[in-house]
C-alpha cells in the first residue's frame, strides 16, 4: 500500500531539472552522435553486385576503346590523300626526269 | 675494315643494279604486269612499299605503283577522287594533281593489291591503259 502510494506520487511529480541545466544536458546527449560517422546504409542487393556492375562498366568501356582503336588499322586500304598523292606525283616526275637524262 | 668498306661501297651500288631492265621484266612478270603496253615500254623498276614501274614512249612516261593491301576490303573512297568504270565491272578512282592539272592518276584494286597508274596523261588515256595492263 505504501509502495503503491509512493509509485503514484513519483509518477505525478514533475521531471527533475537535468544536472547543469537543459542546454548542457542537450549538448551532452548530442555529443555522442555528433562525432561519429553516419551508420552505413545497406542497399537491397548483395555486396558483390556493385563490384560486378563496376566491372561490367569498365569492361564495356575497354571494349569500345579497343574497337575504336582498331579502326584506323582496318581503314588502311583507303585511297591515298592529297599529300600522299603529291609524293607519288613527285616521285614519278623525278624518275621520269632521271630516265630521260640518262637516255636522251 | 677495308673489306667492310668495300662491301659497303658495293652494297650502295645495289639499287642501281635493281633498276636493270631484266630485273624489271622479271618483277613485272611476277606481278602479272605486261612489259609492253601498246607502244609503251617498261624501262625502270624500283622496289619499296609500293613497287614502281616506269613506262615510256618517246618523250612521255607513266608510272605504275603496285601496293599490297592490308585487308581484303574494297578501297575506301576519299574526297578528291572520282569514280569511273573499268573493264569487267571493276571500279577505278581518278585523281587530278591540284598543283598541275595535266597530271592524273587512276587507282583500282586487283586482288590483294592496289594498282595505280600516274603521269602527264589525260583521264581518258589512263582508263585506256588500265584496260590494257
Amino acid at each position: 500500500m505504501t509502495e503503491k502510494h509512493l509509485q503514484d506520487q513519483l509518477k505525478r511529480a514533475p521531471l527533475p531539472e537535468p544536472v547543469g541545466g537543459y542546454d548542457v544536458a542537450r549538448e551532452r546527449a548530442l555529443a555522442r552522435v555528433r562525432h561519429h560517422p553516419k551508420p552505413q546504409v545497406r542497399w537491397g542487393y548483395s555486396g558483390l553486385a556493385r563490384p560486378l556492375g563496376a566491372t561490367a562498366l569498365v569492361a564495356g568501356l575497354a571494349l569500345v576503346g579497343i574497337l575504336m582503336w582498331a579502326e584506323p588499322k582496318a581503314s588502311a586500304d583507303t585511297l591515298p590523300d592529297d599529300s600522299q598523292m603529291a609524293q607519288f606525283y613527285d616521285h614519278h616526275e623525278a624518275n621520269q626526269a632521271a630516265y630521260f637524262e640518262d637516255v636522251p | 675494315m677495308k673489306l667492310l668498306l668495300a662491301l659497303a661501297v658495293w652494297a650502295s651500288g645495289l639499287p642501281v643494279l635493281a633498276q636493270s631492265t631484266s630485273m624489271a621484266e622479271a618483277e613485272a612478270r611476277r606481278l602479272g604486269l605486261a612489259t609492253q603496253v601498246g607502244n609503251w615500254h617498261l624501262v625502270r623498276y624500283s622496289s619499296g612499299e609500293s613497287a614502281h614501274f616506269l613506262y615510256t614512249q618517246e618523250k612521255r612516261a607513266f608510272s605504275v605503283y603496285i601496293t599490297k593491301l592490308n585487308g581484303s576490303s574494297d578501297l575506301k573512297e576519299r574526297p578528291g577522287w572520282r569514280v569511273t568504270a573499268l573493264s569487267r565491272g571493276r571500279r577505278g578512282y581518278l585523281h587530278q594533281d591540284g598543283r598541275s592539272p595535266e597530271r592524273n592518276a587512276l587507282v583500282w584494286q586487283q586482288g590483294q593489291q592496289r594498282w595505280m597508274i600516274l603521269g602527264r596523261l589525260s583521264a581518258q588515256e589512263l582508263v585506256q591503259l588500265a584496260k590494257k595492263l
